[in-house]
């Protein structure tokens, strides 16, 4: 806003407008704030949820992990990524990624030849990795989300802490201006008309 | 290790016993490492053996030796062996390989017919390590009921040989880089 104001009646009115839109304005970011605050609490929670997930089947897998030492096995090329689905989410006006689905490659196994460990390997890797983009995902949506809080905060400080308390300020400094103005144009014309009475009848 | 009969090399060679731990298999390997003349000690327990065996055995027996393995035995080639106790022992190996994957078919499939429960379904219980620690236990026991009466011989060298390959394969069972593998898995 600007330091130096034009004290008349056009910048009253402006401000008075500005005033308006302002106070239209800092519900919205309140309300804004609001919901991205719940919505990046719920999820931080998620986040929190899945990593105690992924800790748990790894203290769960490391009873039986040795076997996966067996070199006799390459786990990479069985475990592959096809591809990672997910759709969009409006929220408070943002959109985000909502995980839908992992599906990994359709590889024949080899019941004959390989290891009867495999299969349980195959399994939790899978889920772990499943769990894993779905971190991915919502820490990518956090970081959306979290610019926005960001964003929307910084707007409803502004507008409550600078624009509207200013702009009332200054709303009240040309009222008063205008005010002593006016007080000084009717003075002006009350002594002017006393001293043309005055003239006319000393004539 | 001085050259001789294989009387000798089989009294020479370390005992094996069904054991994970540490301090038995640094006793095989290094005994095994002690009649290597590799002396950088990269050679694996088998290598040795192998290397071992190759002054005792005549050309055709030690290739014999050499083919034998895991990964094969269970081979037409050795299901059908003119000797008994090969053939028993690769068509021992080719029906459990065969009856794990029937079981493993089956749990994926729905519609497939259920497994006959028997000693070896029913010794499939516990985590998959424990499971293999089973399977390759089930395969040992079967290797010393088969070495009965066969002590010095070439029989006697192959099932030794079996039983360390069964060994190596237990003890490559390593929770430390295991836990790594399954790491870098799930994060990339």
């Amino acid at each position: 806003m600007a330091d130096r104001i034009l004290m008349n009646k056009n910048t009253l009115a402006t401000l008075k407008n500005e005033l308006k839109e302002y106070n239209t304005a800092l519900p919205v970011f309140e309300m804004k704030e609001q919901k991205l605050k719940e919505v990046v609490q719920s999820l931080e929670n998620k986040i929190k949820k899945l990593k105690k997930q992924i800790a748990k089947t790894n203290e769960e897998t490391k009873t039986w992990v040795a076997v996966m030492a067996d070199h006799s096995v390459d786990l990479s090329g069985i475990v592959r990524v096809k591809s990672e689905e997910t759709k969009k989410k409006e929220i408070a006006g943002i959109s985000i990624e909502v995980f839908t689905n992992l599906s990994f490659e359709d590889i024949e196994l080899d019941h004959f030849g390989t290891p009867l460990w495999v299969d349980a390997a195959i399994e939790v890797i899978q889920k772990q990795k499943i769990r894993q983009t779905q971190i991915e995902i919502e820490k990518r949506n956090l970081k959306v989300l979290a610019e926005e809080l960001a964003e929307a905060r910084r707007m409803k400080n502004a507008l409550k802490e600078v624009f509207i308390p200013e702009t009332k300020i200054n709303i009240r400094k040309i009222e008063i201006y205008l005010g002593d103005v006016e007080r000084l144009a009717i003075g002006c014309a009350k002594l002017v008309k006393k001293k043309k009475e005055e003239k006319t009848g000393a004539l | 290790m001085i050259s001789g009969n294989l009387e000798y090399l089989m009294t020479s060679l370390p005992h094996l016993r069904f054991d994970a731990r540490e301090q038995e298999k640094k006793r095989v390997q290094s005994t095994l490492q002690q009649y290597s003349h590799n002396n950088n000690g990269e050679l694996s327990a088998v290598s040795i053996l192998e290397n071992l065996a190759k002054d005792y055995l005549s050309k055709p027996k030690y290739q014999l030796f050499q083919n034998i393995s895991l990964s094969n035995i269970h081979s037409t080639h050795f299901r059908e062996h003119n000797n008994k106790m090969i053939a028993q022992f690769a068509s021992f190996r080719y029906d459990l390989m065969e009856k794990l994957r029937r079981l493993r078919h089956s749990k994926g499939n729905q519609n497939e017919s259920a497994i006959k429960s028997d000693a070896i379904t029913e010794g499939l219980v516990g985590t998959p390590l424990d499971q293999e620690i089973f399977l390759l236990k089930l395969q040992w026991d079967k290797l010393a009921e088969l070495s009965i009466g066969h002590y010095s011989d070439v029989l006697a060298l192959v099932i030794y040989k079996l039983k360390l390959l069964l060994l190596s394969r237990y003890w490559s069972f390593d929770q430390k880089r295991g836990f790594q593998v399954f790491l870098n898995l799930t994060t990339n």
